[in-house]
C-alpha cells in the first residue's frame, strides 16, 4: 500500500469512527456530566480547606482551583473507550473482521483514539461555564503555554499506549469483569487528577513519581500552574518521552503476540 | 393477575428465588470477587483522596478526618443497604425492552420481589466492606459517647439513608415502564449521591447545602451525622429536621413504591 493510499485509508477509518461516536450523542453529554460534577466537588473541597485563607503552604487558592479545572479538561481528553470497545469486539468475534481489514489492528485503535480526541476537544468549550461558575482558570505561568501543550500531547499519546496495553489483557482473559472500571478509578488517582502530587505525603509521592500515570496528567498541569519551572520543565517532558518509548515499545510487543491468540467462535 | 397478598408468602417465595440466584452467581467465583474488589476500591479512592488532603491541611469546614470518616462510612453502608437487595432495578429497562418482564406478571409473586431476586450481584458487598472499614474505626475515633440511643439512631439513620437512595432508584426504574430509557438519568443521580453525599454539606456553601438538603442527598448521611456529632448548629436549619432523617427515608420509599406500583400498569409487552 502506498503512503498516500495508507493515509487515505486511515483517515477514512478515523472518519468512520467519528461518525459512530457521534451516533451516541447522549453518551457524549454523559462524558461531560461526570467530570463536571467531579470538578464542582473538588473546587468546593479545596475552598473549604483554604477556609478564607488566600495561600496555604505557599500555594494560592487560585492555583488549586486552576489545577482542578485543568484536571477535569485533561480527564475529558484522556478518557476513551478503547478498553470497552475491544472487549466487546473480542467477545462477539467481530475482532476477526477487524483483523482482516487492510489497515492494521493497532492502527485502527489509534485511529479510534484520534476520532475520540477530535470529538471531545470542542466539548471543552461546554465545560467552561462550569469552570468559571464553580472553579477558576487563571492564565498559564509565564512562558508555560507552549510547554503545556506539548506536554499534554505527549501525555495523551502515553495514555493511548497505556490504554492499548491494558485493553490487550482481554485477548487472554476474554472478559474484563469490572477490571476496566477498577483501572479507570485507580488511574484517576495515580495520574494526579484527584490530588496534585505536591500535596501528598513523601512516601506516596515517591511511589507515584516512579509510575507512568503522573506523566499523563500531573506533568502538563504542574507545568501550566508553574510548579515546574526552568530545567525542571525539560526534565519532566523528558521523563514523559521516556515513558512513551517504554510503554509504546511494550504495547507493540504485547499486541504482536496478542493477535495470535485470537479465536473467533462461530461467525 | 392474582398475587397472594400475605407478606410471609412473598418472603418465602423471595427466599426460594434468591437461593436460585445465589447458586447461579456462585458459578462465576473469580468474576464475583473481582467485581466486589472493584466496588470497594471505587468507594475507597474518594476517601483516600480526602485523607491525603486532610493529612496535610488538618480539617475541612471544622470537620476532622475521623468526623468525615464517620459520615463517609454511614453513607457507604446506607448505599449498600439499598444496593444489595435492589441492585437489579438497574435492569428493569432491559426486561421491559426485551419483553421478558411478562413472566414477572404472570407468576403469583410480587413482581418487585421477582425482579430483586432475578440475579444476585455481589458488588454492593464491596461498598459494604469499604463502608464498615471506615465506619467502625471512625466510631471509636470520634468524640461521641455511644450510648444506646445513639447506636439506635445510627442504625435507623443507615436504614433511612438507604431508603432515601433506594426511593430515587425505585422511582426512576418505574419510569422505564413508560419511556424505556432511564440509564443516563439513573447514572447521574447515582453520581450525585456518590459525589456529594459523602462530604459535610457545609463544604458546598449555604446555597449548595440547601440544594443538597432539598434534593435530598443530605438526609442520607450528612444530617444524621451532625446529630451524632452534636453539630446540628452548623446546618442553618431546624435541628429536628436532622433528627427526622430516618423518617424522611421511610416516607420517600413508601411514596416511591406506590409510584412504582402505579407505573407498572403502563407496561406494554414488547412482543416476541
Amino acid at each position: 500500500m502506498s503512503l498516500a493510499g495508507g493515509l487515505g485509508a486511515r483517515w477514512a477509518f478515523t472518519e468512520n469512527r467519528i461518525r459512530s461516536v457521534y451516533v451516541y450523542r447522549t453518551d457524549i453529554l454523559i462524558w461531560l456530566i461526570a467530570p463536571a460534577m467531579q470538578l464542582v466537588l473538588m473546587a468546593a473541597l479545596w475552598r473549604a480547606i483554604y477556609n478564607g485563607r488566600s495561600t496555604l503552604d505557599g500555594v494560592s487558592l487560585s492555583v488549586m482551583t486552576t489545577y482542578v479545572s485543568l484536571a477535569a479538561i485533561q480527564n475529558l481528553i484522556n478518557w476513551d473507550d478503547t478498553i470497552d470497545w475491544l472487549t466487546a469486539r473480542v467477545r462477539d468475534g467481530k475482532i476477526g473482521a477487524d483483523m482482516a481489514r487492510p489497515v492494521g489492528i493497532v492502527t485502527q485503535q489509534v485511529c479510534g483514539q484520534v476520532a475520540q480526541l477530535i470529538v471531545k476537544t470542542p466539548m471543552i468549550v461546554l465545560m467552561l461555564p462550569v469552570i468559571f461558575l464553580f472553579s477558576d482558570l487563571s492564565a498559564p505561568a509565564e512562558g508555560a503555554l507552549g510547554w503545556y501543550l506539548l506536554s499534554t500531547l505527549v501525555g495523551w499519546l502515553l495514555n493511548c499506549c497505556i490504554g492499548l496495553l491494558v485493553a490487550s489483557v482481554v485477548f487472554w482473559t476474554l472478559e474484563m469483569g469490572g477490571m476496566e472500571f477498577l483501572y479507570s478509578v485507580l488511574s484517576g488517582f495515580l495520574s494526579g487528577v484527584l490530588v496534585p502530587l505536591w500535596v501528598m505525603p513523601d512516601w506516596l509521592r515517591t511511589i507515584l513519581e516512579w509510575l507512568p500515570w503522573q506523566a499523563v496528567v500531573y506533568t502538563p498541569l504542574a507545568i501550566y500552574v508553574g510548579r515546574f519551572e526552568g530545567t525542571r520543565v525539560w526534565q519532566a517532558i523528558g521523563v514523559q518521552f521516556l515513558w512513551l518509548a517504554v510503554i509504546g515499545g511494550l504495547t507493540w510487543l504485547v499486541w504482536r503476540r496478542a493477535v495470535n491468540r485470537v479465536v473467533v467462535q462461530g461467525g | 393477575m392474582t398475587v397472594r397478598a400475605s407478606v410471609a408468602w412473598q418472603l418465602k417465595a423471595g427466599g426460594i428465588l434468591l437461593g436460585g440466584a445465589i447458586r447461579g452467581m456462585a458459578q462465576y467465583r473469580a468474576d464475583l470477587f473481582m467485581t466486589m474488589a472493584a466496588g470497594a476500591v471505587f468507594q475507597s479512592v474518594g476517601f483516600f483522596a480526602l485523607w491525603v488532603m486532610l493529612a496535610r491541611f488538618g480539617e475541612i469546614g471544622g470537620w476532622s478526618i475521623s468526623d468525615v470518616a464517620l459520615l463517609y462510612g454511614i453513607r457507604l453502608v446506607a448505599h449498600a443497604v439499598w444496593a444489595l437487595p435492589f441492585n437489579q432495578l438497574r435492569f428493569v429497562e432491559d426486561f421491559v425492552q426485551e419483553g421478558t418482564f411478562d413472566r414477572f406478571l404472570i407468576r403469583p409473586v410480587n413482581p418487585l420481589v421477582q425482579l430483586m431476586t432475578s440475579r444476585f450481584r455481589l458488588h454492593p458487598l464491596g461498598d459494604l466492606l469499604a463502608g464498615l472499614v471506615l465506619l467502625i474505626p471512625a466510631m471509636s475515633l470520634v468524640d461521641v459517647d455511644w450510648n444506646a440511643w445513639r447506636l439506635g439512631f445510627l442504625a435507623l439513620a443507615i436504614l433511612g439513608g438507604g431508603m432515601v437512595e433506594g426511593a430515587f432508584q425505585l422511582g426512576m426504574s418505574a419510569i422505564a415502564f413508560r419511556t424505556l430509557g432511564t440509564r443516563q438519568a439513573r447514572f447521574t443521580v447515582d453520581s450525585v449521591f456518590n459525589l456529594y453525599g459523602n462530604y459535610p454539606g457545609k463544604v458546598f456553601g449555604r446555597a449548595g447545602q440547601l440544594a443538597l438538603t432539598i434534593l435530598p442527598v443530605a438526609f442520607v448521611a450528612y444530617l444524621p451525622t451532625t446529630v451524632l456529632l452534636g453539630r446540628t448548629d452548623e446546618l442553618g436549619l431546624p435541628a429536628w429536621l436532622a433528627y427526622l432523617s430516618p423518617v424522611v427515608g421511610a416516607l420517600l420509599f413508601a411514596g416511591s413504591y406506590a409510584f412504582w406500583h402505579r407505573q407498572i400498569r403502563h407496561y406494554q409487552g414488547a412482543g416476541s
